[in-house]
């Protein structure tokens, strides 16, 4: 036994492998993939661990680029550029352009063992601009972009890129948040694919109703100078053969009024319910149908039907959708009486 | 005389040992063992009445033995008795007090309990113990250890709770020993313990009468030592170190929180520092990003590797502790002052070590300090560096083999043929209330089957 | 004389042992959605084979030589599979770069050292780790259940082609050949306590692959090389805790560890003094032909279940009745 351990102790003291001090490696927040000209560039954004903590003047993070034919090819230039070790287990966020094919780029980042793939992948029109700019509140663009998600209900599992890709593999649409710079770093709508190629951005009205029919809270209808609030929403599906009926229910609560109501009467109520239910259904129709045109089945339902029918080769643009939508406005804020 | 002849060369005219003759009877003694005042009031006194016949009858000490043969005669001399060689040979007993009194405990405190503890002297003890448990079923075997010391050493056990197997196996265990001289009860226990390479203690040294006493009702086995304020308790197991018997004297739901935090005390205590290095150096990914980044920036100034940072500290802190100990309590308390502040400021400001190593190592002295026994705390300095080398070679795996050595090597251990992880494996439900997870004490009714195989009912109907 | 208790949990562990790293990985990638399915129906087979097998007295087969060959053949095939297993975890997520002899060299010494302290201190130290390991399932088991997404179970048709029914007999084999090193180690086995452990090994299991294709998908999970150290990577704890997994992983590692240490242990009960060297040759060979040689590594992931099947077979055909004793 004494031997063994000698023996042991000589083996194991000529050297420690995978021993990466604190102070030796660069760990990277977030990485940024784009494709231009069939080259892939790749930068990284390193914690600048050199920096102290109470100076604001130090530099606390900077960027590294490098680029290549394949996605290897540029994350090993890359690597080749840092003074330290990569270390890619605390990547946040992976920010990509439109021009990058998802699946393209997922075996590498699967395979490779020293990515961890639990990050949420977000677009952008421009890394280096994303990259580069240095906010005042957080110092780590990923890390802001990453409370930027968590602000907006987007940081949870289902939305971590090896689960996205999941989506992909199965054969369907994927959509994902846009960061844009506005003064400030910010998420104003999603890009949507059809499997994984890119067709375009939402718009402002679309993004809110694909907010509120992704059960989203607190999203504003307007209609006739009136606008609602939901607080409570629920998506479900009836499925026939060739056809599925949407069933959407919310409960609203009145943001503000124009138009006089008295609220102490139940009518008033039944009258406002209708009056946006009806607005709903046509914002709801309009949206998926032009959905249907792009052929990008972001919400899923063409996934619900597949499950009750899965030998059915439908798509989703020959999809009949019906629709059931009911909004019942049945709070009142504090206010009883509109104001003017 | 012969026999005083035969005494003063046997002692070869040691100079202490005094003989007085008056009327052709001798007496004989050794001054730095008697009490002279004992002397004079038990037998100066006697003899100088002419007409007393039977010295025996007329002697007011309590203890008078007729000696039989010579080796108990020198038995007697130096035990403090004094010998009368009249016609027939007498042994009074006129031991001095070189005991001091009864003190509350040192090295076991509890806000609660009892606050008498032993003392040097084997009657004291006995009767500490015989005033807790006023039964005759407490027996008590004397064996005499030692071929220079002649330590007298006495097993108790509760005749009828106590396995005999365990009596025979402890009482096997101290006839066996040959030795020259045993100095104090952790002598012995060196002696009788089961598996002697062990890093582990596997009896446990008390000074607490009332712990003794409960652990005799609960069918365990204490040796007593003369002239050593510590009993040994036989078998121990892991669980009783971890765990304080006093905890009996609480309330059981609050007691169960304190056992929590204990057993979270002995994991940061043994496994903290090399967690932390393992950590740091190789598993990077499990620490939050916010938290990594503040370690990384303190950690900047250090030229060190981790673990050499951490063996350093921890050697510097074994150091301060033992000097603690040794050094006298007038002086002593400036040390640890110097030892904590100055030189882990000074450290840090210095570059050697980073503040996070220092809070680490804070943690693994301070939750060791919630354990008594000294022998298990210097235990745990073995483990804590062997995981730091194993870990600073294989990381968080290195971390992991080197707890299932411990394991493998606690589960290998007996205590008086007991498993040392007792109540935990083999499972057992009764003593695993008493020790790890209390119940309330009035449905804490049965003896656990691994130390009694006749009374199982500690209340209630005995069966 | 050992414990119905510590009976229940060597049953325990080695009903669970062969699904790390291969099991699980297997059937999840032959049967998609429905192993699911099949797993439960080869637990349910599973039992009523292992009460069938329980009731049986192998003692004169395993003294025998055709048995003491079949046992020795076991045992090394165990031992070399949970080796690569261990080794290759170890390699691929905690030290991707040490050479694999040096995580494989402290791993055997801590299974001969397990070995040298004997048979009971195997037992008291599975009682021990079955604790941890009890409770790193609940961690896992309650942060798992939120993340679970009811769409990726489905569709279930139920379709019975080969590949259903290989995903049955592997499930069989990989939760039940196992359990025959128990009823040769322990003489005077206890038929229930051995039933208990293996239902509630094979229901962990089962929870194990429902969430892995509840949270992974079958198609994820059917790409991973090791879904359910993925799965792991997917907790949260308290939605602060991410990347916890090379904690729990230690609840494989406990598996992995009491297995290869039994296995070794009836090694050297059967070869007594010659045990050293046979098991310094049974790690050199494992090291050499099959933790670095990927293509070994792949045969013994393949073919396991059929090689298993063999001494299964053979341990349901002999004939010989349990005497009564209690």
């Amino acid at each position: 036994m004494k031997k063994i351990l000698l023996i042991l102790l000589l083996i194991l003291c000529t050297g420690c492998y995978d021993y990466n001090e604190l102070n030796e490696i660069a760990i990277i927040s977030g990485v940024g993939i784009d494709k231009l000209n069939n080259e892939y560039v790749v930068t990284y954004e390193v914690i600048n661990t050199e920096a102290s903590k109470e100076s604001s003047n130090d530099i606390k993070k900077y960027n590294v680029k490098g680029n290549g034919g394949s996605l290897s090819e540029a994350f090993n230039n890359v690597n080749e550029t840092l003074a330290k070790k990569a270390y890619f287990e605390q990547i946040k966020v992976m920010v990509i352009t439109k021009n990058v094919n998802i699946l393209d780029i997922s075996d590498y980042l699967f395979r490779n063992e020293k990515i961890n793939t639990n990050f949420y992948l977000v677009l952008c029109n421009d890394i280096d601009e994303i990259f580069d700019f240095t906010s005042v509140n957080e110092p780590n663009n990923s890390i802001a972009i990453y409370n930027l998600l968590k602000q907006n209900d987007y940081a949870n599992i289902t939305n971590l890129f090896d689960l996205k890709i999941n989506t992909l593999i199965e054969g369907y649409d994927i959509s994902l948040p846009l960061i844009t710079l506005d003064n400030e770093l910010s998420l104003k709508t999603i890009g949507i694919y059809n499997n994984n190629k890119f067709i375009r951005y939402l718009n402002d009205n679309e993004y809110r109703i694909y907010k509120y029919l992704s059960n989203k809270k607190d999203i504003l209808i307007n209609s006739n100078d009136n606008s609602i609030k939901i607080y409570n929403s629920k998506l479900n599906y009836n499925l026939e053969n060739n056809s599925i009926t949407l069933k959407y229910e919310a409960k609203a609560e009145i943001n503000s009024l124009n138009i006089s109501y008295d609220l102490r009467d139940i009518n008033s109520y039944n009258e406002l319910s209708n009056e946006f239910t009806t607005v709903t259904e046509n914002e709801i129709t309009n949206f998926i149908k032009q959905l249907q045109i792009d052929n990008s089945d972001i919400l899923n339902i063409l996934n619900k039907y597949k499950l009750k029918y899965p030998d059915s080769s439908i798509t989703f643009k020959d999809l009949t959708i019906n629709y059931d939508i009911n909004v019942k406005v049945d709070k009142a804020g504090t206010a009883f009486k509109e104001v003017k | 005389m012969l026999l005083v002849d035969k005494i003063k060369e046997t002692f070869n005219n040691s100079s202490d040992l005094i003989i007085k003759q008056s009327n052709n009877i001798y007496i004989v003694y050794l001054e730095s063992l008697c009490s002279q005042d004992k002397i004079n009031e038990y037998i100066l006194k006697v003899l100088t009445i002419k007409n007393s016949k039977k010295l025996q009858d007329n002697n007011a000490a309590p203890n008078i033995k007729t000696v039989k043969n010579y080796e108990e005669t020198i038995n007697y001399i130096l035990n403090g008795f004094t010998i009368i060689i009249d016609k027939e040979v007498y042994a009074v007993e006129t031991k001095g007090d070189l005991i001091r009194g009864i003190e509350s405990p040192s090295t076991e405190p509890d806000l609660t309990g009892p606050k008498d503890s032993f003392n040097e002297s084997i009657q004291t003890n006995l009767g500490l113990i015989k005033r807790r448990i006023k039964s005759p079923c407490l027996v008590n075997k004397d064996f005499e250890v030692g071929k220079y010391t002649k330590t007298k050493a006495s097993i108790l056990y509760i005749n009828n709770i106590a396995k005999e197997e365990t009596v025979k196996y402890i009482e096997e265990k101290i006839s066996k020993i040959n030795i020259d001289g045993i100095t104090d009860a952790s002598n012995l226990k060196q002696l009788i313990i089961d598996n002697p390479k062990t890093l582990f203690p596997t009896a446990i040294l008390t000074e607490r009468p009332d712990k003794v006493s409960q652990d005799l009702l609960d069918g365990k086995i204490v040796i007593l030592v003369d002239s050593s304020p510590f009993a040994i308790i036989v078998p121990a197991f892991f669980a009783d170190f971890v765990n304080p018997s006093v905890d009996s004297y609480k309330k059981f739901i609050n007691i169960n929180f304190i056992k929590l935090i204990r057993f979270i005390c002995l994991i940061c205590t043994l496994f903290l520092p090399a967690f932390y290095v393992a950590l740091i150096s190789y598993n990077q990914a499990s620490i939050p990003l916010n938290l990594l980044i503040n370690f990384a920036i303190q950690r900047q100034s250090v030229p060190f590797p981790s673990y050499i940072e951490a063996i350093f500290i921890l050697i510097i802190c074994a150091i301060l502790r033992e000097s603690d100990i040794r050094f006298p309590t007038n002086y002593g308390s400036s040390i640890s002052i110097v030892g904590a502040l100055v030189m882990g400021d000074a450290a840090v400001s210095a570059g050697i070590v980073s503040p996070i190593m220092i809070i680490v190592i804070a943690i693994t002295y301070i939750t060791s300090m919630v354990f008594t026994d000294i022998e298990l705390i210097y235990s745990f300095r073995y483990i804590r560096f062997g995981s730091i080398i194993l870990v600073s070679i294989l990381g968080l795996y290195g971390l992991y083999i080197t707890i299932f050595l411990f394991l493998i090597h606690i589960c290998n251990l007996t205590s008086a043929n007991i498993p040392y992880t007792f109540p935990l494996a083999p499972f057992d439900k009764p003593y695993f209330n008493k020790v790890i997870f209390n119940i309330n004490k009035k449905e804490d009714k049965l003896r656990t089957s691994a130390l009694t195989n006749k009374n199982f009912h500690k209340q209630g109907e005995i069966k | 004389m050992t414990s119905s208790r510590v009976q229940s949990i060597l049953a325990f562990t080695l009903s669970r042992c062969l699904y790390f790293g291969l099991g699980i990985s297997f059937i999840i990638n032959k049967g998609k959605n429905l192993s699911i399915l099949a797993c439960l129906i080869g637990f349910i087979i599973g039992y009523f084979i292992l009460r069938y097998i329980t009731n049986k007295d192998f003692k004169s087969f395993s003294n025998s030589l055709l048995g003491k060959i079949i046992i020795v053949f076991l045992c090394i095939y165990i031992t070399n599979y949970t080796l690569i297993a261990f080794t290759i975890l170890a390699s691929n997520y905690y030290l991707t770069n040490t050479p694999t002899y040096f995580i494989a060299i402290p791993l055997f010494i801590v299974i001969l050292y397990g070995v040298k302290c004997g048979f009971p201190t195997i037992t008291r130290l599975s009682e021990l780790l079955i604790i941890i390991s009890v409770f790193i399932f609940i961690i896992i088991s309650i942060s798992i259940f939120v993340n679970i997404r009811i769409d990726n179970y489905l569709p279930m048709i139920l379709k019975i082609d080969i590949n259903f029914i290989e995903c049955i007999i592997s499930t069989i084999v990989y939760s039940i050949t196992p359990n025959i090193l128990l009823l040769y180690i322990v003489k005077d086995y206890n038929k229930n306590a051995i039933l208990k452990g293996y239902i509630f090994g094979s229901l962990s299991i089962f929870l194990t692959i429902i969430g892995i294709i509840g949270v992974l998908g079958s198609n994820l999970a059917s790409i991973y090389r090791y879904p359910e150290y993925k799965l792991l990577q997917q907790i949260n704890i308290l939605n602060f805790l991410e990347k916890q997994e090379t904690f729990f992983a230690l609840i494989w590692f406990i598996d992995l560890l009491i297995t290869s240490l039994i296995s070794q242990y009836i090694i050297s009960t059967i070869f007594k003094n010659k045990y050293n060297t046979i098991a310094l040759i049974i790690v050199i060979i494992s090291l050499i032909f099959f933790i670095n040689n990927y293509q070994n590594a792949l045969f013994i992931y393949n073919n396991t279940n059929y090689i298993l099947l063999i001494p299964l077979i053979i341990f349901l055909f002999i004939k010989s009745k349990k005497t009564k004793s209690l």
